[in-house]
């Protein structure tokens, strides 16, 4: 049985730790995790229907102990992905009138000057996704994280979370606007030559 | 007067074929993850040609990716959470529980 367990720490155990430790922000809870989570995998095993990649159901139980954490310690967390969708106003484009559906003037795009090969910029870049991630909703900075950081496809996503393709599209449409004003409101304006 | 004519229809039906901009922005978000169908691809491809602001944002959200893209692949490493991996005392920690949960059901 440790065999698979054993295994899975070898080819997975970088990836849970990284994804678990991106939530608790501690070294040794976020190991935890990862233990209780190859554990429960163990346990589980005969219910890995195999829809998902074996890492992708791996990280379905990660993303569920996570969700307990954050229960348990009483933080402030949304978890309904349904009220997440179900607020479907959209505040950056008119609602009515001639131009409905067009960009709101405060909130059209800004003119992005990003030299992609200086490391310096890059550096910056980094530092300001994380902390943009992190100001998302969980569940959004979550479908972000996976898909963008970790390169899963979206149905891997869709199994691991065990949400719908719909709810996914929207949810991944709401995180990226929502980083790309972020980065825009603070890298982008950061940068010196930004007046010119 | 005849050319006139010709591109009032014309005007009719990239209004009726073009997406506005809020379905733009849906678009360009699900571009990244899936292959849109033919007529949701051409409307999308239109719109940012004609208007300055969709195409920012089009553009800044596959600028992002790229550059997540180009660290993820890098060697040259940063101080980034994406950087961070199981050392090898915590390895054995966790392997520690395994086995030793694996005899307390035997």
């Amino acid at each position: 049985m440790t065999i698979d367990a054993e295994h899975w720490l070898e080819l997975y155990g970088d990836i849970l730790f990284r994804y678990s430790f991106r939530y608790v922000k501690d070294k040794l809870t976020a190991e935890d995790l990862v233990s209780e989570t190859l554990l429960a995998g163990l346990k589980a095993q005969s219910s890995f229907a195999g829809q998902s990649t074996e890492q992708t159901w791996l990280i379905g139980i990660l993303n569920n102990k996570i969700m307990d954490h954050f229960r348990k310690s009483k933080r402030e967390v949304s978890f309904d992905e349904a009220a997440i969708i179900s607020d479907n106003i959209d505040e950056d484009f008119t609602e009515s009138g001639q131009d409905s559906g067009s960009w709101k003037p405060n909130r059209r795009p800004a003119e992005w000057m990003v030299d992609t090969d200086d490391p310096v910029e890059i550096k910056e870049f980094w530092l300001y996704l994380n902390n943009c991630i992190e100001s998302l909703d969980i569940r959004l900075s979550m479908v972000f994280v996976l898909r963008e950081l970790e390169e899963i496809d979206s149905k891997n996503i869709c199994n691991a979370l065990s949400i719908s393709h719909t709810n996914l599209r929207v949810m991944l449409y709401r995180a990226r606007k929502q980083l790309r004003l972020c980065l825009e409101k603070n890298w982008i304006k950061a940068m010196p030559d930004d007046k010119e | 007067m005849k050319e006139y004519k010709a591109m009032k229809s014309l005007m009719k039906i990239m209004n009726y074929v073009m997406p506005d901009c809020k379905e733009v922005a849906e678009l360009a978000s699900f571009s990244m993850d899936e292959t849109l169908p033919l007529k949701k691809r051409a409307g999308l491809k239109l719109h940012i040609m004609m208007c300055k602001f969709c195409r920012r944002n089009y553009k800044q959200l596959y600028l992002i990716r790229k550059l997540i893209g180009q660290k993820l692949r890098s060697d040259d490493v940063i101080e980034a959470e994406a950087d961070i991996h199981l050392s090898e005392e915590s390895r054995q920690r966790i392997s520690r529980v395994l086995i030793s949960n694996d005899i307390d059901q035997s």
